[in-house]
């Protein structure tokens, strides 16, 4: 990874080496080392360093891009002149904004040097852990360690300057036997604050808790979502609400209810990069400081995210959310907070006369953006709950809900809250949840 | 340093510093992605990468290191941390040392085909043909969202290893497509052509783009997209499915694609993308559809995404049945996990994303062998029914059994004859049982190889272009989901 000094040189060079009117220049920098393991075996390793240097110019009103994977003289003039060919060979664009000048960015640590510098020995110490614990539970441990550190670094010739550099730790594992799988997974920037032994201990709990599963029929049901489980569900709403594009398209279920109530009123949703638990740069991609964003507060529609573009549009100001411009998927909310209540998962199954604990989702998928009702599977330990204590575990169910209505029918909140990724990524520092009549439809064979 | 001279360098590191076995896969790339979105253009990028990895197998265990610097001291540092990591870890090992099937090494080249330079081609002509799309689509008030793409990718590369081999490969790939999002009356609807996921896309040149003839297609695709905002929803129950070619290729890339992939069958997967029912003691025994179900892979057909002339770990290119006449008769292997099943050699089948990943399994091209009905003949014959076509939405439980997929569109069947346009057409089924009900396949006259750039697998997340060759086929009492 590209320390402070050397990714600003390298960064304002590539400056240099673009003539236009305007130019930005975006270095990510990321340094990744990961072990994959599976039966207490590792299967697949890495040791990998890259670089994503991408310049955007814009001369005569016309904006072109390009990018390289190197920060090598050679390489660089070749993208500016890519850049600048890019340019030229399209029509004037009325709506460019200019680029942002210099802003004064809130700072953010979560740099651990210790994740930096963190080993394969290290790694495989962590491995052969979770190997013992699963087999003391006549389990079999999968998983992943994987230790990452980024640095970003933005500049324009407009005198935007910013720097930033985080690590991120993340150790996973699967707990399996011939008919059950437990899972659980802890992302830090501090890989001093996993514990593997710990969740490995979570993962075989679970995995020791699901053998002999047996068939609940799908119908709709309270259910107990734990934090994974959300962070699942809450990608949609991120993706398909959230973002002003989502809005003036009216894909959104927030179209034209702001000021209204939408969900349970005990739902907050923010998107707050500087929650202790999130990890990224204190900037967006078009250099403007990231600021934390009310969605729904109290179960009324608030808001969405910005980046400039939609911001002019709107009459209002850039939030800190635009993805690298240009881009087709408008400003997005890549730090979603869930609020949290006063429960803990076992409070919500001491309350619950009937209900499905999960676990985990796998695979969900959007149906319809308007009412976000999605599609998926439970999966790494599904459990029926029968007067207020777990009875017995479950072979997966699919549930089809929407996400809208279900957020409508809250039953707890969970008070302790989670960084969880989701399936087709993202993170999102969530509670768990308790909701009335959720609506599994069908069911497996596992 | 050139890319012989960096793959000798690497491979005589590895082995200086204790490696049993070495590979270098040197990659550079060039891709051009261009969309118009409401009338703005709202991509045109250049991205370039070039970079190295270096893969060793030290006491039995792999070691992997990648970077984008093409030096000597760059490659002498990714043998070094490959190999210290494979040292590392290889104490996990133990006695269960990683084994490779036998491959003999070759040195060759192979290039893809390619008509027309896509990258000859001028940007204003290409963006001049997406802002015509953009603005077709966009002549009715309902469409809130047009978005007209274009995606070209060259890429060159170089894989040497410790046994001999020397490889150098090229390929271009095209491709492009057209979305409408229309809204109105509470609701918002899609219809993409030909595709989704961004259109059709092979490996070819600019006469891909060219064939696709995209504005011959605007007026269809903006209307069905207003359309199904007024259309009544599928209805809850148990009908016969026709699949348009384009959802049968999901379903063979979801439901027999990724469970056939032999990593995942034996365990490797099982962290995130889940593992797999066609478990080894199937191979041969285990009825995976009806008798007219025979799915093949490939890496050899023209114009696929998954057309190679070696894999990347030096395994020549292939064919060979999946499925035949519905029983399990094949896996996607490399070279590690043939050996673990005792196969000869590798299929052929391990990929890696760009130079910065390690090669897992990964899909070939993998496609439903055409039947011998006429499409016409096929819903004629269907008393009731629906015909579903282009991809909405999919899920499928990690053991690749439960899966539910939504299409943008379904036509209603009575009697033989379309009728009424049927929005969210939502069918559920479990694999094996789906493909048992498949009772007529069209003939190779509505066959389409399509292309699909961004199949997600591997944990870190690795992208993979695969193809998928099929025409409509029917599928007898399958549950729809209402909603």
């Amino acid at each position: 990874m590209l320390e402070k000094a050397e990714a600003s040189l390298l960064a304002h060079r590539a400056l240099e080496a673009a003539k236009a009117d305007e130019t930005e220049v975006l270095l990510v920098s990321r340094r990744t080392e990961y072990v994959r393991f599976a039966d207490g075996l590792p299967t697949q390793d890495g040791s990998v360093e890259e670089f994503d240097l991408a310049i955007r110019v814009r001369t005569e009103g016309r904006e072109g891009k390009a990018s390289a994977g190197s920060t090598e003289e050679g390489a660089v003039r070749a993208a500016a002149q890519r850049a600048l060919a890019s340019a030229r060979a399209r029509p004037p664009d009325p709506d460019l904004l200019p680029l942002p000048g210099a802003a004064t960015y809130v700072p953010k640590n979560d740099f651990a040097e210790d994740t930096a510098a963190h080993s394969f020995p290290a790694k495989a110490a962590a491995i052969a852990t979770a190997a013992e614990v699963a087999r003391e539970r006549n389990l079999r441990a999968s998983g992943r360690f994987l230790t990452e550190a980024v640095s970003s670094t933005i500049v324009n010739s407009r005198g935007c300057a910013a720097h930033h550099a985080s690590t991120r730790a993340s150790f996973a594992v699967t707990a399996l036997s011939e008919d059950s799988e437990g899972w659980c997974e802890v992302t830090h920037h501090d890989v001093a604050r996993l514990d593997p032994r710990a969740v490995a201990a979570r993962a075989a709990e679970k995995g020791a808790l699901g053998r002999v599963p047996r068939d609940l029929p799908p119908r709709r049901i309270r259910v107990v979502l734990e934090p994974p489980a959300v962070a699942n569900l809450l990608f949609f709403a991120a993706t398909q609400a959230f973002g002003a594009r989502s809005v003036e398209e009216g894909a959104s279920f927030l179209v034209g209810r702001f000021g209204e109530r939408v969900l349970d009123p005990r739902i907050t949703i923010e998107d707050d990069l500087f929650h202790p638990l999130h990890i990224g740069a204190p900037f967006d991609g078009e250099g403007m400081p990231a600021r934390r964003v009310s969605l729904v507060e109290g179960g009324i529609a608030r808001g969405v995210v910005h980046d400039r573009a939609s911001a002019a549009r709107h009459g209002t100001t850039s939030t800190g959310h635009s993805l690298p411009q240009p881009n087709e998927a408008g400003p997005l909310p890549t730090h979603l907070v869930l609020g949290s209540g006063d429960k803990t998962v076992e409070e919500m199954v001491r309350a619950s006369k009937e209900a499905v604990l999960v676990s985990r989702i796998h695979y969900a998928n959007l149906i319809d953006p308007r009412t976000l009702t999605v599609t998926g599977m439970t999966r790494s330990g599904t459990f029926c709950v029968r007067d207020g204590a777990l009875a017995y575990p479950i072979r997966n169910l699919r549930f089809t809900e929407s996400l809208v209505q279900a957020l409508g029918r809250v039953v707890a909140i969970g008070g302790r809250r989670e960084l969880a990724q989701a399936f087709f990524g993202g993170d999102f520092v969530v509670p768990a949840l308790s909701v009335e009549d959720f609506a599994f439809t069908s069911s497996t064979t596992f | 340093m050139e890319p012989r001279e960096l793959a000798a360098c690497g491979l005589d590191e590895a082995r200086a510093r204790g490696a049993s076995y070495a590979e270098v896969r040197v990659v550079r790339s060039e891709a051009q992605n261009l969309g118009v979105r409401n009338g703005a253009i709202a991509t045109l990028e250049s991205p370039a990468s070039e970079g190295f990895s270096v893969r060793v197998l030290r006491e039995g265990a792999w070691g992997f290191a990648a970077s984008p610097r093409s030096t000597r001291e760059a490659v002498v540092g990714a043998a070094g941390r490959a190999v210290a990591a494979a040292d590392a870890l290889s104490r996990l090992r133990g006695e269960r040392r990683i084994e490779l099937a036998p491959n003999p090494p070759q040195v060759a080249r192979w290039e893809g085909p390619c008509g027309r330079d896509p990258f000859g081609v001028s940007l204003e002509e290409k963006l001049d043909l997406l802002r015509r799309c953009d603005a077709g689509l966009r002549t009715r008030p309902e469409v809130v969202a047009a978005s007209c793409t274009m995606s070209f990718l060259r890429e060159h590369s170089w894989y040497a290893n410790s046994e001999g081999a020397f490889l150098e490969q090229r390929f271009v790939r095209s491709g492009a497509g057209l979305l409408a999002r229309a809204a109105g009356h509470g609701d918002v609807q899609t219809r993409s052509y030909p595709m989704s996921f961004g259109g059709q896309f092979v490996q070819g040149g600019y006469e891909a783009v060219e064939a696709l003839d995209l504005p011959a297609h605007v007026k269809r695709t903006r209307d069905e997209a207003v359309a199904l905002l007024e259309a009544p929803p599928c209805p809850a129950g148990v009908r016969d499915l026709i699949l348009g070619s384009s959802q049968v290729a999901l379903q063979l890339h979801e439901s027999c694609g990724h469970p056939c992939e032999l990593d995942r069958v034996l365990g490797a997967e099982v962290d995130l993308a889940g593992g797999s029912f066609l478990t080894p003691d199937k191979l041969g025994r285990f009825r995976y559809g009806s008798d007219l179900v025979t799915i093949v892979a490939d890496s050899v057909s023209p114009g696929g995404l998954a057309t190679f002339g070696f894999d990347h770990e030096g395994v020549p290119a292939g064919r060979w049945p999946l499925v035949e006449k519905g029983m399990l008769t094949g896996y996607l292997t490399n070279r590690e996990t043939a050996r673990a099943i005792g196969e000869d050699a590798s299929r052929g089948a391990a990929r890696a994303h760009g130079w910065a990943s390690f090669p897992i399994i990964r899909m070939v091209n993998i496609s439903l062998e055409p039947g011998t009905w006429d499409l016409d003949a096929l819903v004629a014959s269907t008393e009731d029914g629906i015909l579903c076509d282009t991809v909405k939405s999919w899920s499928i439980d990690q053991m690749r059994l439960n899966f539910q997929f939504t299409t943008e569109v379904g036509w209603e069947i009575k009697g033989g004859k379309i009728g009424r346009l049927l929005k969210n057409p939502t069918y559920q089924g479990t694999t094996p049982e789906f493909w048992a009900s498949c009772d007529a396949i069209a003939s190779r006259r509505h066959f389409v190889l399509w292309g699909i750039p961004q199949c997600g697998k591997g944990n870190p997340m690795q992208i993979a272009e695969v193809s998928h060759g099929a025409a409509p086929a029917r599928f007898r009492g399958i549950r729809f989901v209402g909603p």
